[in-house]
């Protein structure tokens, strides 16, 4: 009887749960795409009811990213692992952590990208052909790009030959469209 | 893989029946599709109305297949969903590839004039050039 409180608490726009009504996602999953695929739908239904849509896509979508590039680049063909993922809902959006048994992150993935896009190819060159512009298209390297422009406080550390990436999803927007912080002396009381 | 193809007044029309193009089907899309594109006409529509979820790999396996098609035939991507929509934005592919606008609403004016002119006098001339956002 004393839980009818707790579960009266509205789960939708936004009002975090509280930690006994929605522990942390943790899962355990192989290195494949298939399996990626599969815990990607399981976090999707997991944070479906409680997540506003566009926050969910989000989600999803930056970790796709993470899981896809330790299946291609982490294992590689051929090898088989396994991949740590830990999702904690919190007051202002989600904290993940991944980690996996992969050889060292390269450390320009990391540091602020550009797009692979240059000018040249985006037709703002006027120099070149149009085939040769469409022929030096990138067709890989969105990837991080993607992460870093969904997650804030992005960091990696490795311990004991094991890749440990964590982040922030924030509730509002894009994390690069998000206004810059607060400086302390602004933020005092009414 | 549900891919299905036709070609109406020289335009070929490949759409991608699945709710999403990822890692795990990217390859065999990219291989597929660039053979049905191999003998299309001079424009090609690739329409991912059914995908709501797109990744870097799919995003790729687009952009391969935009190269295949070429710069002397056109290429156009209809059905862009709002997550796929904010694939394309944030890696700037927004930038370079050309995306039909969404079809016309039933109870809507037309969402572009360019395709909505025989529409337009349905609509009468109060009817705005496009419903405001947000």
């Amino acid at each position: 009887m004393s839980q009818t409180a707790t579960r009266s608490i509205a789960s939708h726009d936004g009002v975090v749960p509280r930690m006994t009504e929605q522990p942390m996602f943790h899962r355990v999953l192989r290195a494949d795409p298939l399996s990626v695929r599969q815990v990607l739908i399981d976090v999707t239904r997991r944070f479906g009811p409680l997540l506003a849509s566009d926050r969910l896509s989000r989600l999803e979508l930056a970790l796709a990213e993470v899981l896809n590039n330790i299946v291609e680049h982490g294992y590689g063909t051929g090898r088989a692992g396994l991949i740590h993922l830990s999702i904690v809902p919190g007051r202002k959006g989600l904290s993940c952590a991944v980690a996996d048994d992969g050889p060292p992150l390269p450390g320009d993935c990391l540091t602020e990208r550009a797009t692979p896009l240059t000018p040249a190819l985006t037709g703002a060159d006027p120099s070149g052909t149009p085939q040769d512009r469409l022929l030096h298209l990138p067709e890989g390297g969105f990837g991080w790009l993607l992460i870093q422009g969904l997650t804030q406080n992005l960091c990696y550390f490795r311990e004991n030959n094991r890749n440990i990436l964590a982040f922030f999803l924030p509730d509002e927007g894009e994390a690069n469209a998000a206004t810059p912080p607060v400086p302390a002396a602004a933020g005092g009381a009414a | 893989m549900d891919l299905r193809s036709e070609i109406l007044d020289q335009t070929l029309t490949i759409r991608l029946d699945e709710p999403r193009l990822d890692a795990a089907i990217a390859l065999q899309f990219k291989d597929s599709v660039r053979q049905m594109v191999a003998q299309a006409p001079e424009r090609v529509v690739l329409d991912i109305a059914s995908v709501h979820f797109l990744d870097s790999s799919g995003l790729g396996a687009i952009v391969a297949v935009m190269k295949a098609v070429g710069a002397n035939r056109q290429f156009l991507l209809a059905g862009v969903t709002p997550n796929v929509a904010r694939v394309l934005r944030l890696t700037r592919m927004d930038t370079v590839l050309s995306i039909l606008p969404p079809p016309i609403d039933d109870d809507g004016p037309p969402a572009n004039d360019r395709h909505g002119s025989w529409h337009a006098q349905q609509a009468g001339p109060t009817a705005p050039a496009r419903r405001a956002g947000g």
